[in-house]
């Protein structure tokens, strides 16, 4: 690994949102954000400025989201016997991420652990990380309503650690 | 809403869950019935906790007893009012956490994640946006 790469990795996801501040984000629900006064140049329905302290908050949960939906869908993937279980897992972490409005990139594909397991528990680790982070972002978040929502998926992310856990058993 | 209202509410709400666990717990057997007692004291836990920091006389008074939305005589009835109970009270504590701010906006966003976690645990299925039909 070269020096770069290694500084990079150093970076954590929230350094790096925090340096991107002030961006302009792709917005798909502009409903649920407050948009940035109303002049003739405004910007277009999809792409939005937002304040920016609640660009942060917004785009560090669509990023977190992000990342657990390519986690389960690659688990699901690699193993099928699990769809039933953790499609609707899956299915709400769709809803949370469309609740921020924020279109985010996929992240960089992993390759799920190759037993059930250890995939099961690689999951449970990355819904206990989000749910601590969005317990986070609550006391981040400044719009009484967002605060609302994001409550509802930390939630949310707590009972999943549940549901992976009675899968888990059953195995 | 005023982060007190919502606290008030919340101090009611506990309150309601307390009285339906005292009830859930009588009609649960062995494993369930310990889950019943264990939900009924974090229920008290939290109760005092909010009620704590009410102004006095502000605290609102337990009834003497609730209405269920249907009876509760057999296990499946008071599971299922188990599950009810602990996602409405995901509802009440998002909109403390959205009213309040600093550690009570942070120990609203836990209870309500530990709600949504015992609902779970009773066997209802895990919501997007947890809450109680």
């Amino acid at each position: 690994m070269s020096p770069q790469m290694d500084q990079a990795t150093a970076i954590t996801r929230r350094q790096l949102l925090r340096r991107c501040a002030g961006t302009t984000l792709a917005v798909g629900a502009v409903g649920a954000l407050t948009a940035c006064g109303s002049t003739a140049d405004a910007p277009s329905a999809t792409t939005t400025s937002l304040p920016a302290d609640g660009n942060l908050v917004y785009l560090d949960v669509a990023t977190s989201e992000r990342n657990l939906i390519a986690r389960y869908t690659e688990i699901i993937a690699a193993h099928p016997q699990l769809a039933p279980r953790l499609q609707p897992l899956l299915q709400q972490h769709e809803e949370h991420l469309a609740a921020t409005g924020v279109e985010v990139a996929d992240p960089p594909a992993l390759a799920p652990p190759s037993d059930i397991r250890s995939a099961l528990g690689a999951l449970r680790q990355a819904e206990l990380t989000a749910a601590a982070e969005r317990r986070e972002s609550c006391q981040l978040a400044s719009e009484p309503e967002f605060v609302r929502t994001l409550t509802f998926i930390a939630a949310s992310e707590a009972s999943h650690i549940a549901v992976l856990k009675s899968i888990g058993e059953g195995q | 809403m005023s982060s007190q209202e919502a606290r008030a509410i919340a101090v009611a709400g506990e309150d309601a869950a307390i009285y339906a666990y005292g009830v859930i717990s009588a009609v649960l057997s062995n494993t369930d019935h310990r889950r019943a007692l264990a939900a009924l004291r974090a229920h008290q836990s939290w109760r005092d906790r909010l009620a704590a920091v009410l102004p006095a006389g502000t605290t609102p008074t337990a009834a003497i007893a609730y209405d269920f939305p249907y009876p509760v005589t057999d296990s499946q009835q008071a599971v299922h009012l188990a599950q009810l109970v602990e996602n409405r009270l995901v509802v009440v504590y998002a909109d403390l956490a959205a009213a309040a701010t600093g550690d009570e906006r942070a120990d609203a966003v836990l209870a309500a994640s530990e709600c949504a976690t015992r609902a779970v645990v009773w066997g209802a299925p895990s919501q997007a946006f947890p809450h109680g039909a």
